[in-house]
C-alpha cells in the first residue's frame, strides 16, 4: 500500500476524529458551565449529585466509561444497541469533559474577588447581568491556559474511541498496520495528532492574546 | 475480560441509575445471567419474515485479522470473510452492514445485538457450546512462528522461552485452557498481545522468542519477510465457522443454504483464488 | 431625610456587631463615621447598601422603607425587584476600588447607566465624560484600570458611582488602600463634592479630613454610636471617655 493510499484511507478517520473533537467541545464547554453552577446550587441534593458525578467521571478511566455507555444499556435494560456506537462515544466524551471543564470553571469563578460581585450589586446589575457581563469575561481570561491544556488532551483522547472500534484515525492506523505489517500508519497518526494540537495551540494563543488588553 | 467489564459496568451504571432514575433494582439479576451464559442474549431471534429483501445483515468482525477481515491494499474494508459475507447478502438481496469491533468485545457486541454474527477467522474448536455455529468452511492449523535461524527447532525447545499470542484467539485458548496447556506451563512467559501485528513487531525486535499463531494469519504476516518461518511440529488443528446467537436458527440455516449455493455456483472457489494464503485450507466443496 | 436607619441590629455568628443603632442623613449633609477597627462602622455602611442583611431594625430611603422589623421581631426586606429600585438612590465607593478590569474607564462609567438604568448611550457618554473631566482624568477614558495609579482608579470609582446619579454617596475607607502620597487627590475630589452639596457618608481614618469636610462626625465603638455632633465639638471637646482615648491615639 502506498503512503498516498494510507493517507487517503486515514483521512476518512481524521474527519471522524474531528467529529468527536468538535462535538465534544460543543457539548462539554457549555455543559461544564451548567455543572459548575449546579455545584454551587443552594440545594444540598443537587450539589451532592453533581459532586458524585464529577468524582465518578474523574475517578474512572475514560476508556471504561466509553464501554459503560455503549454496553450499559444492554446489560442493564437488555436494549439492542445497534446504531448506538457513535452516540455512546459522544455521550461518554461530553460527560467526561464536562466534568473537567466544570472544575476549571469553578476554580475560575471562585478566583474572582468578591468585590467584583459587590460592585455590580451596588450598581444594580441583576444576577444574570453580573454573571454574564462582569464575572464570566474575567473567568474566561483566567481559565484559558487550563482550557487549552484540556483541549490538547482531548485531541489525543479521541483515540480512545478505538475501544468501541469506532473508525477514527487511530483505529484505522491499527488496522492498516495489521494488514500491511508496517509502522508507517502510526507515524502518520502521530503527525496528524501533533499537527492538530499545533493548530489548537495556535488558535488558543490567539484567543489568549485577544484578551491581553487588560490584567 | 467480559466478566470484569460486565461487573464494573453494572456497578457504574447502577450508581448512575440510582442517582438518575432511582430505580433499576430488578436489572441486577438479569445482568448476571447474561454474563454467565455467553450467547443466550435477550435479543429476539430473527424469523423467516425478518429475513426478507430489506433485511440488513450486520457482519461483526475484527478488522485487524488479515486475510479474513482487514483493510486491504486500497484501504477499504476487505478480506475473505468480508467478501464471503457480502456474497451471502447478494445471494438473498440483503443489505450488508460491516460492524468492525474489538476482538475483546466480540461477545458483548453479539449479545447486545450490534451485530448478527461473529465472522472473521472464528475458530469453532473449544467454543462449540457457546454459539450457534454455521457449517465449518475453512480448516486451519496452529503453528509456532520463529526466526529461521532460531535455536528453537521443536515444541520442547520452547521451555523457558517467551512466547507471544493474541488475546482470545484459538491459539490463546489452546495454550491457556486447551490441549497445549501443559506445554505453555513450561514457557518462560506467555505474553498476551491485543493483536498479532504487535506480537510480530516484538518478535522482530527480539523481546519475544516465538509466536503461537494460526497459519493463515501467520502467512500473511511473513509474506514479505522470508527470515521467519514455522516449527514443523504443529500446535493443533482447528476449523473456522460463523458464530450466531444461540436461538438464531433461521438466520443460521439461511446462511448455510447460501454457502452451499455459493459453493455450487463456483463463487466460493473463485473467492478462494483471490486469497492464496487461505485457499489451501478452505474445506467447502472439496469432497 | 435621604437615609434613615432605626434600631439596626446585626450579628455575625452570635457576635453582636451593631447594637440598636439609629441615625439619619439629611440632604446635603456630609457625615463622617470614625472609630477603631471592629467598631462596626464598615458593617453599618454595608447594611445601609444591602451588602449585609440586618437582623432587626428599619432602613428607609427617601421616606420609603426597604426593610423593617416584622411582628416576629425579624428584619423583613422588600422584594428583590423593589430592592433594585432602592439601589438607584445610593452609590458606594469601596476601599479596593473594585473597578471592572475588563472594561475601559469609559465603559466602567457608562455600562450600568445603560444596562441597569436603561439610559441612552449618548446621555450616558455625556455624563461620563463630564465626570471624568471633573475628576481630571478625561484623558484616560480609553485606558484600562490596570494602567492607572491607585489614586486615579479611586477617582474613576467615584465617577462610576456618580454616573448613576445617586441621592447619596457612601465611602468605605476610600483612601486606606492608597499610598500616602495619593490620598490627597482623592480627598480633594470628595471635598469638591461636599462643596457642591452632594450628600455623603464617609467611613474614614483621616481625622483631619473628617474635621475639615464634614458637617457631622459620628464616633462608633463596640457596635454603638458613642458620640456624634459638629466636628469641632467632637474633635476638640469630646464628651465621652472612649472618644477621648481614641482621638488621643491619633494626636500622637
Amino acid at each position: 500500500m502506498s503512503i498516498t493510499t494510507m493517507l487517503v484511507t486515514m483521512s476518512d478517520g481524521m474527519l471522524k476524529t474531528f467529529g468527536i473533537f468538535f462535538l465534544t467541545l460543543l457539548g462539554a464547554l457549555p455543559l461544564g458551565m451548567v455543572v459548575a453552577l449546579l455545584k454551587k446550587s443552594r440545594f444540598l441534593v443537587v450539589r451532592g449529585i453533581v459532586g458524585i458525578y464529577i468524582s465518578v467521571v474523574r475517578g474512572t478511566p475514560l476508556m471504561l466509561q466509553l464501554l459503560a455507555w455503549y454496553f450499559g444499556p444492554y446489560y442493564l435494560f437488555g436494549w439492542e444497541i445497534g446504531g448506538w456506537r457513535y452516540p455512546a462515544i459522544i455521550v461518554g466524551f461530553v460527560l467526561n469533559y464536562a466534568a473537567y471543564f466544570a472544575e476549571i470553571y469553578r476554580g475560575g469563578i471562585e478566583s474572582i474577588p468578591v468585590g467584583q460581585y459587590e460592585a455590580a450589586e451596588v450598581l444594580g446589575y441583576s444576577h444574570t447581568q453580573t454573571f454574564m457581563r462582569i464575572i464570566l469575561p474575567q473567568v474566561i481570561k483566567r481559565i484559558m491556559p487550563a482550557i487549552t491544556n484540556e483541549i490538547i488532551t482531548l485531541v489525543k483522547d479521541t483515540s480512545l474511541a478505538f475501544t468501541l472500534a469506532y473508525q477514527e484515525v487511530f483505529s484505522i492506523a491499527k488496522q492498516i498496520a495489521a494488514s500491511q505489517t508496517s509502522f508507517m500508519p502510526f507515524v502518520i497518526a502521530g503527525v496528524f495528532y501533533f499537527v492538530a494540537n499545533y493548530l489548537v495551540e495556535f488558535v488558543m494563543k490567539r484567543i489568549e492574546k485577544s484578551m491581553d488588553y487588560y490584567k | 475480560m467480559k466478566k470484569i467489564v460486565a461487573s464494573v459496568l453494572a456497578i457504574a451504571m447502577a450508581a448512575i441509575v440510582l442517582v438518575g432514575c432511582g430505580g433499576g433494582a430488578s436489572t441486577t439479576t438479569e445482568t448476571k445471567s447474561t454474563t454467565e451464559d455467553t450467547s443466550t442474549g435477550k435479543i429476539a431471534a430473527y424469523t423467516e419474515e425478518d429475513l426478507g429483501k430489506d433485511f440488513v445483515f450486520k457482519h461483526g468482525f475484527d478488522q485487524e485479522f488479515p486475510p479474513y477481515a482487514y483493510r486491504n491494499d486500497n484501504g477499504e474494508t476487505g478480506g475473505f470473510d468480508v467478501e464471503l459475507a457480502q456474497a451471502v447478502c447478494d445471494y438473498y438481496g440483503w443489505k450488508y452492514e460491516p460492524v468492525p469491533f474489538n476482538w475483546d468485545a466480540k461477545d458483548m457486541e453479539l449479545n447486545a445485538g450490534s451485530c448478527d454474527c461473529i465472522w472473521s477467522g472464528f475458530t469453532i474448536n473449544g467454543r462449540e457450546d457457546n454459539y450457534l455455529w454455521s457449517m465449518p468452511y475453512s480448516d486451519n492449523e496452529q503453528m509456532i512462528m520463529v526466526k529461521k535461524n532460531s535455536d528453537i527447532k521443536k515444541l520442547d525447545d520452547l521451555a523457558g522461552k517467551n512466547v507471544g499470542v493474541q488475546t482470545d484467539t484459538s491459539a490463546y485458548t489452546m495454550l491457556t485452557e486447551g490441549e497445549q496447556k501443559e506445554l505453555a506451563s513450561k514457557f518462560g512467559n506467555l505474553q498476551v498481545f491485543p493483536d498479532y501485528t504487535t506480537a510480530f513487531t516484538e518478535l522482530k525486535a527480539g523481546s519475544i522468542d516465538a509466536i503461537a499463531i494460526d497459519i493463515t494469519t501467520g502467512d500473511h504476516l511473513i509474506k514479505d519477510d522470508k527470515d521467519y518461518g514455522y516449527l514443523e511440529e504443529k500446535l493443533g488443528n482447528e476449523q473456522y465457522g460463523i458464530g450466531f446467537r444461540k436461538g438464531d436458527d433461521v438466520l443460521c440455516k439461511k446462511v448455510n443454504e447460501a454457502l452451499d449455493a455459493l459453493v455450487a455456483d463456483g463463487t466460493f472457489a473463485k473467492l478462494g483464488e483471490k486469497y492464496p494464503e487461505i485457499q489451501p485450507y478452505l474445506s467447502l466443496g472439496k469432497k | 431625610m435621604i437615609l434613615e436607619m432605626n434600631n439596626i441590629q446585626k450579628q455575625f455568628d452570635g457576635l453582636e456587631v451593631l447594637k440598636d443603632i439609629s441615625f439619619g442623613v439629611d440632604s446635603g449633609e456630609v457625615v463622617s463615621i470614625i472609630g477603631p477597627s471592629g467598631s462596626g462602622k464598615s458593617t453599618l455602611l454595608r447594611c445601609a447598601t444591602f451588602l449585609e442583611t440586618i437582623d432587626g431594625g428599619e432602613i428607609k430611603y427617601m421616606g420609603k422603607a426597604a426593610a423593617h422589623t416584622n411582628a416576629q421581631g425579624k428584619a423583613e426586606y422588600v422584594t428583590a425587584k423593589e430592592l433594585r429600585q432602592f439601589r438607584s438612590y445610593y452609590g458606594l465607593v469601596f476601599q479596593q476600588f473594585n473597578l471592572f478590569p475588563h472594561y475601559s474607564i469609559l465603559k466602567n462609567l457608562i455600562d450600568a447607566p445603560i444596562r441597569v438604568q436603561k439610559r441612552s448611550r449618548e446621555e450616558a457618554m455625556d455624563t461620563a465624560m463630564d465626570l471624568l473631566r471633573k475628576m481630571g482624568i478625561d484623558s484616560k477614558a480609553d485606558a484600562y484600570p490596570f494602567q492607572l495609579s491607585g489614586g486615579q482608579q479611586q477617582r474613576v470609582a467615584i465617577a462610576r458611582a456618580l454616573a448613576m446619579k445617586p441621592e447619596i454617596l457612601f465611602f468605605d475607607e476610600p483612601t486606606s488602600a492608597l499610598d500616602p502620597e495619593l490620598t490627597g487627590e482623592v480627598l480633594k475630589v470628595i471635598k469638591q463634592l461636599a462643596e457642591e452639596k452632594m450628600t455623603m457618608v464617609v467611613v474614614t481614618h483621616e481625622m483631619a479630613f473628617a474635621k475639615a469636610v464634614s458637617n457631622r462626625v459620628i464616633f462608633m465603638d463596640g457596635g454603638v454610636i458613642v458620640e456624634q455632633g459638629d466636628p469641632h465639638d467632637v474633635f476638640d471637646n469630646p464628651q465621652e471617655e472612649r472618644t477621648k482615648r481614641f482621638l488621643s491615639v491619633f494626636d500622637r
